[in-house]
């Protein structure tokens, strides 16, 4: 038998913290860093460490993106206790597609190094594939192969 | 025929796992190792939807069709 799962996700670093140490010691940390910066390419912005609100004033973050369509920036938060990841922005003003696009972006990018990372560690091969849809956007195809 | 999964990732990061060539029912245990292994990567994800292929699904992966083709197996269409 074979089958087809569909999956709701959330990424929430707590493997570390459920071991007793700390979130940036966390598998997902650098998978987070690397998604980051991925993200950051695609849509040709900038990491930051912090993002500006509407009246210009910084708030510190663990990673920030600012990108042509949004000076700004999203800035990502990792919880100290618990791992949950949250996005900050200040959208006032803003094009919220400009925002969602960010977001939806580096969750994507993180969800497919964790899904890499998760086959590899079963022992699969895997390679990547993408395909571009007007209205759907970008889906990415992971292969795992044992 | 060699195990594989393939793992669809759509713009909003939600995912869909194609299992392919697990005997019996051990496509589910894979599926359980995958979730386990996601989790350990700061990925929880939670099944929405679990979908049992068809006989004649499995058939047409063991000898290669492709999705076109198998898209226009009777089998396929009789299924739902």
């Amino acid at each position: 038998m074979s089958h087809i799962t569909t999956l709701k996700t959330k990424i929430k670093l707590e493997a570390a913290l459920l071991a007793g140490r700390s979130v940036e010691e966390d598998p997902g940390w650098e998978l987070l860093e690397e998604a980051m910066k991925a993200a950051a390419a695609e849509l040709g912005g900038e990491l930051t460490t912090n993002v500006r609100d509407y009246y210009g004033r910084r708030l510190r973050c663990d990673w920030g993106l600012a990108t042509p369509d949004f000076g700004r920036g999203v800035g990502v938060k990792v919880s100290r206790t618990t791992g949950e990841v949250t996005f900050a922005y200040d959208s006032y003003g803003c094009d919220e597609r400009a925002i969602q696009r960010i977001c939806d972006t580096i969750t994507q990018s993180y969800t497919t190094l964790a899904v890499a990372e998760a086959l590899r560690s079963l022992n699969y091969q895997v390679d990547f594939e993408e395909e571009h849809h007007p209205v759907h956007g970008r889906k990415i195809l992971v292969r795992g192969v044992l | 025929m060699a195990r594989k999964v393939n793992v669809t990732i759509d713009r909003r990061g939600q995912v869909k796992a194609d299992f392919v060539g697990f005997p019996g029912e051990d496509c589910f245990d894979e599926s359980d190792s995958l979730l386990r292994a996601l989790r350990h990567f700061g990925l929880h994800a939670v099944p929405a939807s679990t979908v049992r292929k068809t006989a004649g699904e499995i058939e047409a992966e063991r000898v290669g069709l492709s999705g076109q083709e198998r898209e226009r197996e009777p089998v396929k269409t009789s299924r739902d």
